[in-house]
């Protein structure tokens, strides 16, 4: 996927750079996330091998409407500048903080371009068959780290981030970007460690191996994490869970009648539980089982045969 | 509040039921406020036709309930309502 456009950039490229930013040697795909095509720029052709594996689920974009570039600030220090798009991210940073910087804002510029087209909720996803599981809970609820689990336990991988609901249709589009784990559940889901990087410090990036397809959330959970506690899920009443998903969603006030009225219809449409999750495999147990309560009993249709 | 306002809902505001439970936006300051089954209820009856002491009265029958105590719970449901702002003035 490496592409080294020295000179020979597409015509989109070129009409997006300007004078003022060169473009560097090493360009990645263009990719698409939700609203935003963007692409990534460096004169390290290595971190441009690594954000493309990072990002391999993303489909390909047509023409980058946003482009990160990094570069090295200083080769004899190491430390490296990032910007994205007209934003300076890191003017010296380390390299290890260079792809927690990308994703945090290439998740703002996500959220920038996409409001209008979508409801956006602050959560992680997943699917198994026609299960659809949302998980949608501040930062440090252990989303990330249950999505994980779940991608582990054979669920196919939605978001660990942003779930991106069409108003009309509550059809939920995958934003399937690398998912971020923070060291506190490291231990639990050591089988994902990344091959260590010099871009990687603090937090695991775990590329999906693929994105689910798009589909319509039949069971929406409020995940909590407490160390020590007992996993257990309980049903949430379904106004609650309108609340709280109002608390979860990006922009709400941008177009609050639109938002609240899809989330209402979100809520008829799924089983709504809290989740306290205590050990994670309990937890993904937990939602194996609820997802299996509901499953179709299989039938055997006899003389259908053709 | 006098037993013989007729309390009226404000008619601009975002509401969705769910399970016997409203969810309401306001349309101004945009808070959210989720009303339990019993305030459902209540909600339903203040249209502006009835007075507080008609629904007590309404109240006190459906539910069993002594009718001091019906025009007690129907009377701080309006003040609250008219705190939130949910009522028409």
């Amino acid at each position: 996927m490496l592409r080294a456009q020295r000179g020979s950039g597409s015509r989109d490229r070129d009409q997006l750079s300007d004078a003022a930013a060169p473009r560097l040697p090493y360009q990645t795909r263009t990719m698409q996330a939700l609203g935003l095509d963007f692409a990534v720029e460096s004169d390290d052709p290595r971190f441009i091998e690594h954000v493309e594996r990072l990002f391999v689920a993303l489909p390909d974009g047509r023409s980058p409407t946003l482009t990160a570039r990094w570069t090295a600030s200083s080769h004899t220090t190491g430390r490296v500048r990032v910007e994205v798009g007209d934003a300076l991210a890191m003017s010296a940073g380390r390299p290890g903080h260079a792809v927690t910087s990308l994703l945090w804002h290439l998740n703002r510029a996500v959220v920038a371009a996409s409001t209008s087209r979508w409801l956006l909720i602050h959560a992680a996803a997943a699917r198994r068959d026609a299960s659809f599981v949302v998980l949608a809970a501040p930062t440090e609820s252990g989303k990330s780290t249950t999505v994980a689990g779940l991608v582990q336990s054979g669920w196919s991988y939605v978001t660990d981030e942003m779930v991106a609901v069409d108003r009309a249709s509550l059809t939920v589009t995958p934003y399937p970007r690398p998912m971020c784990l923070d060291p506190g559940s490291w231990p639990v889901l050591a089988d994902l460690h990344p091959c260590p990087t010099e871009y990687e410090l603090g937090q695991w990036h775990v590329p999906p191996t693929r994105a689910a397809e798009p589909g319509t959330p039949t069971i929406v959970v409020f995940p909590a994490y407490r160390r020590g506690a007992r996993s257990a899920m309980e049903p949430i009443r379904p106004a609650e869970a309108v609340r709280l998903l109002v608390e979860s969603t990006f922009g709400f006030l941008d177009a609050p009648t639109a938002n609240l009225t899809a989330l209402a219809s979100l809520v008829r449409g799924a089983r709504c539980r809290r989740l306290v999750i205590g050990r994670l495999s309990d937890a993904v147990r937990l939602l194996d089982e609820l997802v299996a309560e509901h499953a179709p009993t299989p039938t055997i249709q006899r003389g259908r045969n053709t | 509040v006098t037993t013989a306002r007729r309390p009226a809902r404000r008619t601009d505001l975002v509401v969705e039921e769910l399970d016997g439970e409203l969810v309401v936006l306001h349309p101004e300051d945009h808070t959210l406020h989720v009303l339990d089954g019993t305030a459902t209820v209540l909600w339903k009856v203040v249209d502006g036709a009835s007075t507080i002491a008609e629904i007590a009265a309404d109240v006190s029958e459906v539910f069993g309930i002594p009718l001091a105590r019906a025009q007690n719970d129907v009377g701080a449901f309006v003040t609250e309502m008219d705190r939130l702002g949910l009522l028409a003035t």
